[in-house]
């Protein structure tokens, strides 16, 4: 592969540059739901995102669906920034980008038949006649796996992962360059978790679609994601290549992710671990109550940003020194 | 201790046949031992659990036949009354969703105090605080007084094992209690729920898709597809060196040992459906060893060492 097709491959898609968004807690104050997060999602590619719930990795996927925008800081499509869009350009924006949730059910009308739910964005546009419709359904259900036969039913005659498909069938009908896929397999069986797994690498050879992939089963954003950023309360923490990060962390929140979903016996672990955090907007690192590492560095000064080649970091005593390893002796 | 022998559970949909879901499993678990049922949506394995609590009732099914003892009760020939005091008393549920185990209107100490056992209002509340605390709930005399919203998913977790345990029960049944939880959390519920087990001596039935989570907590497993029990036995021989071709699917299934990106080897097709459930083995559609000779019937039980299990080629790859 020569030097042009690398870099057209690796071609960044979208961005959140220093994305902060900060909500107004009831009852007065406020939460730094994202912390200064900068992340770049390179096309044809797949970012997984994980951290446990509060780590601000739903509302980065808000940003950057253009569901929310920012406090401060800006997400950035194929160079052009968001904020800086006209309303009819966000609308060409949203097209562009698609979203497939944890439980399809809920995201599916239990009163419309399937061919209807997957083209519904075209019915609202009036972009495409109904026959038109019909035809593009039958694409869309060859592309997912599932029959012809499928068009006609209800999403109650489908089956868990019969319903991930069409959600998937439905994210893919707009020809999105990207699709967040939030935790799409945490509801499904370990075999049909597999299938669909088989299907999201099949669509990415087969349309070039680019993934941000939100999950909590570690092995499973290790088998699917190229890149990987590990949140935790609204900072990112640890970024870069995902078997990299996850087979060597650096940070030691990815480390105790990693522990935790490693286990092979429970002897293993010890209890030390609480759930306590700093105030909000408060310095220092946000993990400082849970690590093993902490000392008076850690409770006043936030961490910078460390980046080596494609490894970000943010901690004063890394488990690793990121980077490169040296050139063998 | 729990045993179950021959345990059959029909649903009954309007005036049709009836749809059998539980088609004759036997179950053994050991007081302070745990044992994972585990398989696929569809399998069984929720209905077998609501069975044992007696909880299937006309005219939604019925337990048609088999045997439920536990310690020196026989279940299924008890009146509703003396079930519902058992239930009350001995048998703790955990559900996969805490919201649905808790009534939103109500504080968490008025919840946990309805299943405690009698005692004064000042020594029930030292209890209540001193099993939240031990269930590593933070504050916990200022939650008692909290209401169910205002717990994070974890914690809400934690408050329906409370009321599992509070009423110190023999036998804890949770059904994929951890689902929904993200991985630090869920190590967190394990380790508590294996405490627990321990210091009590509970018997515990643990329903769950996910081998992984079951070795941690269990010591046997029972692996159920198409409505029977197909392999079952010590959890780390089964894992190991799985003998039913559909206990070696579920492994391969896993996406832990595959290479990145590359394709995982999935179980081709669906499980069978509760009405059209094949003659046989109900894995042979889908079996990679099936053979026209696993269509005849069921497959009886074979034993091998401690596991046992129904498949004619048992142990063949």
């Amino acid at each position: 592969m020569n030097a042009t097709t690398t870099a057209a491959r690796t071609e960044v898609v979208l961005e959140a540059r220093s994305v902060t968004k900060v909500y107004q807690a009831p009852g007065g104050g406020t939460v730094h739901a994202l912390d200064d997060v900068d992340v770049v999602v390179r096309r044809r590619r797949t970012l997984g995102l994980v951290g446990e719930s509060g780590s601000g990795k739903t509302t980065l996927t808000r940003m950057l669906l253009a569901l929310e925008r920012p406090t401060r800081g800006d997400v950035v499509f194929e160079g052009t920034p968001l904020a800086g869009m006209s309303p009819t350009e966000l609308r060409g924006y949203r097209h562009g980008v698609a979203a497939v949730f944890q439980n399809p059910y809920s995201s599916l009308n239990p009163r419309m038949r399937i061919w209807d739910a997957i083209t519904e964005q075209a019915a609202i546009e009036k972009s495409a006649d109904r026959k038109a419709r019909r035809g593009r359904a039958m694409e869309l259900l060859e592309l997912v796996g599932l029959g012809v036969t499928a068009a006609d039913r209800y999403p109650h005659q489908l089956s868990g992962g019969q319903r991930q498909r069409i959600a998937i069938a439905r994210a893919i009908s707009s020809e999105p360059e990207v699709i967040v896929l939030d935790e799409p397999l945490s509801a499904l069986d370990v075999s049909v978790s597999a299938q669909i797994v088989n299907l999201l690498l099949d669509l990415q050879d087969r349309l070039g679609v680019t993934y941000v992939f939100v999950g909590h089963d570690l092995r499973l954003v290790r088998h699917l994601c190229h890149e990987v950023a590990v949140m935790y309360r609204g900072r990112i923490v640890e970024q870069g290549p995902a078997v990299e990060v996850l087979d060597g962390p650096s940070h030691h929140y990815t480390d105790a992710l990693v522990t935790a979903s490693s286990l092979e016996s429970l002897a293993d672990t010890d209890d030390a671990d609480t759930k306590a955090v700093p105030p909000d907007g408060s310095a220092g690192c946000h993990y400082r109550f849970r690590c093993s590492a902490r000392d008076d560095q850690c409770d006043t000064v936030t961490p910078p940003q460390a980046i080596v080649d494609d490894r970000l970091l943010r901690c004063h005593h890394p488990l690793r020194v990121v980077g490169r390893p040296a050139p063998a002796a | 201790m729990l045993d179950v022998q021959g345990l059959q559970t029909i649903y009954l949909a309007g005036g049709r046949d009836p749809i059998p879901a539980v088609r004759g499993i036997d179950l053994h678990i050991k007081s302070g031992s745990a044992t994972a049922l585990v398989g696929e949506s569809g399998c069984g394995k929720s209905t077998a659990a609501l069975s044992i609590m007696r909880l299937i009732r006309r005219p939604l099914g019925d337990i048609v036949g088999g045997s439920i003892r536990l310690d020196d009760t026989e279940l299924l020939s008890l009146s509703q009354s003396a079930m519902r005091n058992v239930l009350l008393n001995e048998i703790g549920y955990v559900p996969q969703d805490p919201t649905v185990a808790l009534d939103p209107l109500y504080s968490v100490r008025s919840q946990i105090a309805d299943v405690c056992p009698p005692a004064s209002k000042l020594e029930r509340d030292e209890r209540m605080v001193a099993l939240l605390e031990r269930l590593g709930v933070i504050d916990a005399r200022k939650r008692l007084k909290s209401y169910p919203h205002e717990f994070s998913g974890g914690m809400r977790q934690r408050v329906a094992i409370a009321i599992a345990l509070a009423k110190d029960p023999a036998l804890l049944i949770a059904d994929e209690p951890t689902t929904a939880l993200d991985v630090t959390t869920q190590l967190g519920i394990l380790r508590l729920l294996d405490e627990m087990r321990r210091e009590r001596d509970l018997t515990m039935l643990f329903v769950t898709h996910d081998l992984a989570v079951a070795r941690l907590v269990c010591q046997e497993v029972a692996v159920m597809y198409g409505g029977i029990v197909v392999e079952t036995g010590p959890i780390g021989t089964i894992m190991d060196r799985p003998l039913h071709p559909y206990s070696r699917a579920l492994l391969d299934a896993d996406s832990g040992n595959a290479e990145p990106q590359s394709r995982l080897r999935a179980i081709p097709g669906q499980p069978p459906s509760l009405t059209a459930m094949p003659a046989g083995c109900p894995f042979a559609p889908r079996c990679p060893l099936a053979e026209p000779a696993c269509s005849d019937a069921v497959p009886a039980v074979e034993v091998h060492g401690a596991v046992k299990v129904r498949c004619i080629k048992a142990g063949q790859s």
